[in-house]
């Protein structure tokens, strides 16, 4: 008679506040946050581009600081605060300052890069309201885009950072018709 | 994709009234196809929406992260594919043992060579290429795949299978295989083959000719002979290749992140005989190609043929490091010898290029870097040789602008080393050597605006002045201004359908098949069908890269997608507009033709206070639904369709530590009409900040003496990050008028990235007297560069 196969508990469970609420998950001990956030809670914002913390892509805040999540361990989030980009939103579904900077200026050209833009950028202005050209390209210099290139993103930093502080300011239009101007 | 196959075929009889020939360029390759005749549409004159900054229309799906990508797809019961890769970069396989990697928790399947060898990717013109193979030849060619139900699982597992490998004698060096001493013979006639699209054989440069050059060199008051080199350019997409499989029966859908869904699905229907309606594929997002996602990978044969075998969904997504022992820019080194008369015009240009193209047919077209040399400049008596010559690397491909990019990092600093020699200034010396024929085909410009782009971009740089600046002796700090030209295709084509729908409460429906790589065609495409409709932009919803819900269009590349897609779209709208405006003739009482549709209202074009809205009209449709069917019309005959450019640069040198600082660019190009100043300008910055790279910090190294990608990761391969980009670049459209097709547009996708590194090298060489010939500029390049000048700077 074929023996009935071992089965054995082999998911880790922790409980963390994830973008603001409660959250309890269960997955395998050696995933890394972004595994956990991308295949066992489905929230696929978080993007992968290297996990081996070379891009930035995937950076997500962990008790309010950017940490890239493919070197967490997703068993390190136990008991702690993890935001990410599905959790940028301010309350009845409004977007946050810096999302709505990053879509209207072209902040975001494939996109891919972007959420991790946006985290790292979001603690940027949590810790300096008002920082200048040098200090974002400083602070986002860990996120790598190909496609759009940095200048369009630091426009909506600065531009998110001004609508924060309360200040109206607008990021000049695109002058691109030299022969009429 | 065209191939040449499907242009030939006859024209069906009693057709030949729609339909006719018309030339389509891509990525440098001119195809014939037979076309739809579209009724012409009035040029835009004055327009509301195209050509206004409007926002990207997928802009939030992107900010909130609700933008699904071919790796986001996940799939109940999915399983996770991995390759086993070539250890060597040249080697028999003796055996594979696979049992331990069987027996491993999670494992479903594992396929090897012998599973998959009646399945062939690519055709006889492009070359093909085994999905596995028992005869690696290169370093991370694909062996075997194991599919398992987690990730780790299939690592394991692939670690599991034990590859016994007989190396195999290999060769890097380009110059080295072409020789008698190449240790390996790739094929019995030779080790190269001609580069570029034409007719290519084995053992045979491809090779381009006019005039006399012996004639030429006599005329000529000077001489240049100059080599310069190329390393070779990883995409680096944000988002590496991936591919997800799932079988509904006998119904596939294949999510991929291509540049092109059609592409994708008609090579699957091929290598597995499938009905092309029971092949889906799906792109709508996809984060980043520069030409390395044109059609299928073999990942994603090998995922579509793992979900057939376990019945379960496969991902197979390639890692970063995987990614990087794929598709690539090829390597060159390009030999020049150039005739100029003291006035500046050239009389004799002979070029002779080898490109390191991989050990297979498949990827060695993009050998090829003359297509510049060959028309940029007037020259009477030319002839250029393209050897695409075979070494154990991974198979090259088209990476943004292939040819052009390489080609002028050669021709445009031997364009700028002309002009100091001649004390021209390098702007006077190629308006000199302007031409308004296309050399190649003899056909004039359809329009060329790049005098304008001179003028325009001098004049914002402050060339003038900037060009006779003087450094501080005494300062460590250098400065220096260069500039560069370029060309390009971009004038895009048919095959292209769009599908416009009005639905009974006036909210529309745009499909198109065209990709969105990241360029932003959702959003001029919508702007595009807005403007010819009368209506806002977000009364538009579009639909994109879905072959079962869009229709056919060619791949995003070759900067086509806009002038391809877009004069579909905008027929579309127009069909969908007569047909609604037939309908609210009846209501208004008056004809058709008497009414114009702007601003949400359909009103008597001579008395505009007798409207009726938009949707108001919409909403008496007895059908509730209306359908406008567009497509691409051809191109007008005997015209070379191009966009130019002119890049403008200032570098600050520490001539200490030999680092450059790119301070300043300024670039103008020629690309018709601006759909979007946003995406046109963003297109340009992240074009000048990828060229960057390939200036200054781009590199991919192979290990000589083990054949192993040694700068196989971002940090090690150096795309820029944002303390390397430049910080202020100025763009500007000269805005020539381009009457080609219905919109007014060529294409900006791939021009922006030509110009750039030699620019930068010109600049450099301005700063400092070295010349840096070959990419990418490094420190130490210059600090031997200013050894060798004497400490002259």
């Amino acid at each position: 008679m074929k023996q009935r196969r071992k089965i054995r508990k082999q998911k880790a469970h922790i409980a963390f506040v994830l973008n603001g609420e409660p959250c309890e998950v269960a997955f395998a001990p050696h995933k890394t946050l972004l595994e956990v956030l991308r295949e066992d809670l489905n929230l696929t914002g978080t993007k992968h581009g290297c996990e081996l913390g070379e891009c930035g892509t995937c950076a997500v805040l962990l008790d309010g600081k950017p940490v890239l999540s493919c070197l967490v361990l997703g068993l390190d989030a136990e008991g702690r605060e993890v935001t990410t980009v599905e959790g940028m939103q301010l309350p009845e579904g409004r977007l946050h300052p810096l999302q709505e900077t990053f879509a209207d200026l072209g902040a975001a050209q494939c996109g891919y890069c972007t959420p991790g833009f946006l985290l790292t950028a979001l603690e940027l202005l949590a810790k300096n309201p008002k920082p200048t050209r040098e200090e974002i390209a400083q602070a986002l210099s860990g996120n790598l885009c190909r496609c759009t290139g940095y200048i369009k993103i630091y426009e909506a930093v600065e531009l998110a950072a001004a609508h924060m502080r309360g200040e109206k300011a607008e990021v000049a239009e695109e002058v691109v018709y030299g022969l009429k101007s | 994709m065209i191939d040449d196959e499907k242009t030939q075929k006859p024209i069906p009889p009693g057709q030949d009234q729609e339909y006719e020939e018309s030339e389509v360029n891509i990525e440098g390759r001119r195809v014939t196809v037979r076309t739809r005749k579209v009724p012409p549409l009035p040029d835009w004159t004055k327009t509301e929406i195209v050509g206004q900054p409007v926002p990207r229309v997928d802009g939030v799906d992107k900010v909130t992260g609700r933008a699904k990508y071919t790796s986001d797809v996940q799939l109940p019961h999915m399983l996770y594919a991995i390759a086993v890769r070539s250890e060597l970069p040249h080697a028999r396989i003796k055996n594979i043992s696979i049992e331990k990697a069987l027996a491993h928790p999670g494992v479903h399947a594992v396929l090897l060579p012998k599973d998959v060898e009646r399945y062939i990717m690519g055709n006889p013109f492009a070359g093909t290429l085994p999905l596995l193979t028992l005869e690696p030849k290169y370093t991370g060619e694909e062996i075997a795949v194991v599919a398992a139900e987690t990730e780790l699982q299939a690592e394991d597992a692939a670690r599991l299978i034990q590859v016994d490998y007989e190396p195999l004698p290999f060769v890097l060096d380009p110059e080295v295989s072409m020789t008698d001493k190449s240790p390996v013979k790739f094929f019995p006639e030779g080790n190269f083959t001609g580069g570029g699209f034409g007719q290519r054989k084995i053992g045979q440069p491809s090779v381009h000719t006019r005039g006399d050059l012996d004639v030429g060199f006599k005329e000529a008051d000077h001489i240049f002979e100059e080599t310069f080199r190329t390393e070779p350019q990883q995409h680096a997409c944000m988002e590496v290749h991936g591919t997800t499989a799932s079988w509904d029966g006998d119904h596939l859908t294949v999510w991929e992140s291509t540049q092109g869904v059609f592409g994708v699905q008609e090579e699957i229907s091929r290598v597995f005989t499938l009905p092309m309606n029971d092949v889906r594929v799906i792109g709508t997002h996809m984060g980043g190609g520069f030409g390395s996602k044109g059609g299928a990978g073999k990942q994603t044969m090998l995922a579509v043929l793992m979900a057939r075998r376990t019945g379960r969904p496969v991902k197979m997504v390639l890692s970063r490091h995987e990614d990087f022992m794929g598709v690539y820019r090829p390597a060159s080194i390009q030999h020049y010898k150039v005739g100029v008369k003291n006035d500046g015009r050239l009389t004799a240009i002979e070029m002779k290029s080898v490109n390191a193209v991989g050990a297979y047919m498949s990827g060695s077209m993009w050998g090829n870097s003359s297509p510049m040399t060959q028309q940029m400049y007037a020259c009477a008596n030319v002839r250029t040789e393209d050897r695409a010559v075979f070494t154990n690397t991974p198979p090259p491909g088209a990476m943004r602008g292939p040819s052009n990019v390489q080609n002028a990092w050669g021709l445009e600093q031997l364009m700028d080393l002309i002009a100091h020699k001649l004390n021209m200034d390098p702007i006077e010396l190629r308006m000199r050597n302007d031409v308004k024929v296309d050399q190649v085909t003899h056909q004039p410009y359809h329009s060329k605006g790049l005098a304008e782009c001179f003028k325009l971009g001098a004049e914002k740089f402050h060339w003038d002045e900037k060009r006779l600046r003087r450094n501080d002796p005494a300062s460590t700090k250098k400065y220096g201004v260069g500039m560069a030209s370029q060309i390009w295709g971009g004038g895009g084509g048919p095959p292209a359908t769009a599908i416009v729908k009005i639905n009974q409460d006036g909210s529309i429906n745009l499909l198109t098949g065209a990709a969105d790589i990241g360029t932003g065609t959702r959003t001029v495409m919508s702007q595009i069908c807005a403007e010819e409709l009368g209506v806002a932009v977000d009364r538009i919803h579009v639909t994109n890269a879905d072959t079962e819900t869009t229709p056919y269009t060619l791949p995003s590349y070759g900067s086509i997608t806009l002038a391809s897609s877009g004069p579909a779209v905008r027929s579309a709208a127009n069909d969908a507009k007569r047909q609604l405006l037939d309908l609210a003739a009846g209501s208004l009482g008056v004809k058709p033709e008497e009414l114009s549709s702007k601003d949400g209202f359909i009103f008597v074009t001579a008395q505009p206070d007798k409207r009726m809205k938009f949707e108001a009209a919409a909403g008496a449709m007895p059908e509730r639904t209306l359908v406008g069917r567009g497509y691409r019309g051809p191109n007008p005959k005997g015209q070379s369709l191009n966009a130019f450019g002119a890049q403008f640069c200032e570098v600050e040198i520490d001539i200490h530590s030999g680092e450059v600082k790119v301070l300043k660019f300024v670039a103008a190009h020629d690309s018709g009409r601006v759909i979007n100043p946003h995406t046109f300008a963003s297109q340009v910055k992240g074009g000048i900040t990828m060229g960057t790279g390939y200036a200054l910090s781009e590199r991919r190294l192979i290990d000589k003496n083990t054949g192993v990608p040694v700068t196989a990761s971002l940090l090690e391969y150096r795309p820029p990050t944002s303390l390397d980009a430049p910080v202020d670049i100025e763009v500007y459209s000269v805005d020539v008028p381009y009457t080609a097709n219905n919109i007014g547009a060529k294409g900006v996708g791939e021009p922006p990235l030509i110009a750039t590194a030699p620019a930068i090298a010109n600049a450099v060489y301005h700063a400092t007297g070295v010349r840096v010939k070959s990419n990418p500029i490094t420190p130490e390049k210059i600090i031997d560069g200013l050894k060798s000048l004497g400490g002259r700077t």
